[in-house]
């Protein structure tokens, strides 16, 4: 087993496991001191190895990672990292999370649309935008994957190194993406299990990208007094806007829209049925915007914004958690297409209408967790005092007509005993006075609200 | 003693036990402990699923089990301080780059399944003290995160709070009335 994969890593390496004389060159790390080699990088000047075994003095190589290619293709066959060439219309990784584990590190990145494999490059000396690919290590080359741990004991801990990922849109192309976000990270003994992490997700930041002080709504970030310091806009994606800055939605939020047949359409399209957040993997159905009138005969559409439901999910009866209502008391034509029964405009009944449809081509859609709708909800607009939404209206469209303001979660809301009630957000303010805009809080069952249904489009 | 303070008095008066109360058999854990790894000697914890590293404790308490030390509510511009007196000083655990979370940070910790505290125990523990005004304060806290806000139609500047009494947002003043809240510190492992 440890044979095939070291083989396997051989036909990766960047010098090449034929062609160790060149690792003088790609392995020279410039006060690397006697860092031992990762298994891609054949030697170092203090641990002469065999291309076979390019193991540390210390112990035989354990390629423990889970997620090792998977390429059935003949070695011949591949590509030469050497010939990688940055194609800038490929799309990058736009997430990358490192966390350094005891002489090792987990990588972890999303999902990229039209990426077959990824090729994760680190050096010790400072990645930067520019850095050219020759420059740096191969970790892993033509991974099928969107995780990877480093093999035991290949790194040095208190040693500083430089991580990012590049896309490729097939195993045997030479054209790769820019860079993914650039993590360093220092290994050491730490407690970590590599393994605990494979399926790390970067939360969603908020969109914050101003601070107040005691006394004023800065414009912009860490101005003011002490108070303005250490806030939310001094950390996180928002901070670097993630190299495509705004175009992939607002701040560090990276959205891609989605056409009716579920293609991947660019950013300027005018017609999208769905979102797919690249730094969540979750595929949000988009609303048409509202026109504050809905109900049969009224609504537009089967995902009319102004469109509200009761919370029912029918299979936690007897649950001791309460089902819900599966129609409002007193209006229950609040949603298109009603036909007058009792179960109709529910977040239930909703859900399999549109799972019937086949919205962007899938079936498996369903309500948000709390979680999950607080990943998309926007939180930077609240300093103007009257902004009325708490998403990125680029992509989520709303118009100062829609009804709904609240949006449900299928998250049971609990306080002590079962209140009845589950989670909802506050996506946009109906008010016009801030009060509720970008709230998190339980609402009664029975009560309308608006849905955005989700399913998992990336585990 | 400001209103806010009086108002989760109020409010803790229906908690009657020390320890949260959950509901394990039907609502699925938002913070189950598998997804964490708790380090006791440090006093820190690191999520699986996000990379966070947290301390175990609320500031003004320590230990293993968080009982040692007292109750710390400050301003949050007396917070701020108190981070960078600390990041400048020996730092915690061996780290110098601890930070206020922001809103969706502070709420990935909320244990949807319990309330008052909305926290897993195993993770979070919260002091247990007899003393019943404490405890319902404790059981019901209200803690800082790091994103700002405002407020309806106040020229006042707020920051995103959360009680995990069960999860809910609330805005805190910043200037004007300059509430005082609890806060928890956290850093990227990532």
């Amino acid at each position: 087993m440890n044979r095939i994969l070291l083989s396997v890593l051989c036909a990766v390496a960047l010098s090449g496991c034929g062609t160790p004389e060149e690792s003088g060159d790609s392995g020279a790390v410039d006060g690397g001191t006697d860092t031992p080699a990762t298994p891609t990088t054949p030697t170092t000047p203090t641990t002469p190895t065999t291309p076979e075994e390019p193991a540390t003095p210390e112990e035989p190589v354990t390629p423990t990672e889970p997620t090792t290619p998977t390429t059935p293709t003949d070695p011949d066959e591949m590509p030469d990292p050497a010939d990688y060439a940055v194609d800038a219309a490929l799309q990058a990784p736009v997430s990358l999370t490192a966390v350094a584990a005891n002489q090792q590190v987990v990588l972890r990145w999303n999902d990229t649309p039209n990426a077959a494999a990824y090729t994760v490059y680190y050096s010790t000396e400072e990645i930067t935008v520019d850095s050219e690919l020759s420059s740096l290590l191969i970790a892993v080359d033509n991974l099928q994957g969107t995780s990877y741990i480093s093999p035991a004991a290949y790194l040095s801990n208190g040693s500083t190194y430089y991580v990012a990922v590049v896309a490729k849109e097939s195993l045997t192309s030479t054209n790769v993406s820019s860079f993914s976000p650039i993590k360093a990270f220092v290994p050491q003994e730490n407690g970590i299990v590599a393994e605990d992490f494979l399926q790390m997700r970067e939360l969603n930041d908020t969109g914050t990208r101003f601070s107040v002080t005691s006394e004023e709504h800065l414009e912009g970030c860490a101005e003011g007094d002490r108070a303005s310091k250490g806030q939310d806009c001094s950390f996180g994606r928002d901070v670097d806007a993630i190299a495509s800055g705004d175009e992939d939605g607002l701040g560090g939020f990276s959205f891609s829209k989605i056409g009716s047949d579920g293609s991947v359409l660019t950013a300027d399209s005018e017609d999208w049925s769905c979102v797919l957040d690249q730094v969540t993997g979750l595929m949000w159905e988009v609303k048409e915007a509202g026109d504050s009138a809905r109900g049969d005969g009224f609504s537009s559409g089967l995902h009319d914004a102004d469109d509200v439901f009761t919370w029912y999910e029918p299979s936690l009866s007897g649950s001791g958690v309460t089902e819900g209502e599966q129609s409002h008391a007193s209006s229950p034509d609040t949603c298109f297409a009603y036909n007058g029964s009792d179960s109709f405009c529910n977040t239930s009944d909703y859900r399999a209408r549109v799972n019937l449809e086949g919205l962007c081509g899938y079936t498996d859609w369903r309500l948000p967790t709390a979680k999950e709708l607080l990943s998309i909800t926007y939180y930077g607009d609240s300093f103007a005092r009257r902004s009325s939404y708490a998403v990125d209206t680029n992509f989520f469209p709303f118009s100062a007509d829609t009804l709904a303001d609240s949006y449900w979660t299928m998250s049971p809301y609990y306080d002590v005993s079962d209140a009845g009630r589950a989670w909802r957000i506050y996506l946009r303010d109906s008010v016009s006075s801030g009060q509720n805009l970008g709230v998190m809080n339980g609402m009664s069952k029975g009560t309308s609200a608006g849905v955005i249904l989700v399913r998992t489009a990336h585990e | 003693m400001n209103k806010f303070f009086i108002a989760s008095l109020l409010t803790g008066v229906v908690a009657l036990q020390a320890q949260a109360a959950c509901n394990t058999s039907t609502i699925a854990a938002t913070t189950p402990t598998a997804n964490f790894t708790i380090d006791e000697d440090k006093g820190v914890v690191v999520d699986h699923t996000t990379g966070l590293m947290w301390k175990r404790c609320v500031e003004g308490f320590s230990g293993a089990d968080c009982r040692s030390g007292s109750t710390l509510q400050s301003t949050f511009a007396a917070a701020i301080e108190y981070i960078d007196t600390l990041n400048e000083g020996e730092g915690y655990a061996g780290y110098n780059d601890w930070r206020l979370p922001n809103l969706k940070e502070l709420r990935s910790i909320v244990e949807e399944r319990c309330a008052r505290p909305s926290l897993n125990e195993e993770v979070f523990p919260l002091k247990n003290t007899e003393a019943s005004d404490d405890r319902t304060t404790i059981n019901s806290m209200t803690l800082f995160s790091s994103t700002p806000t405002s407020y309806f139609d106040s020229t006042d500047t707020f920051i995103w709070t959360v009680s995990f009494a069960n999860g809910t947002f609330e805005r805190s003043s910043l200037g004007e009335y300059d509430y005082i809240r609890f806060f928890r510190l956290v850093r990227d492992a990532r």
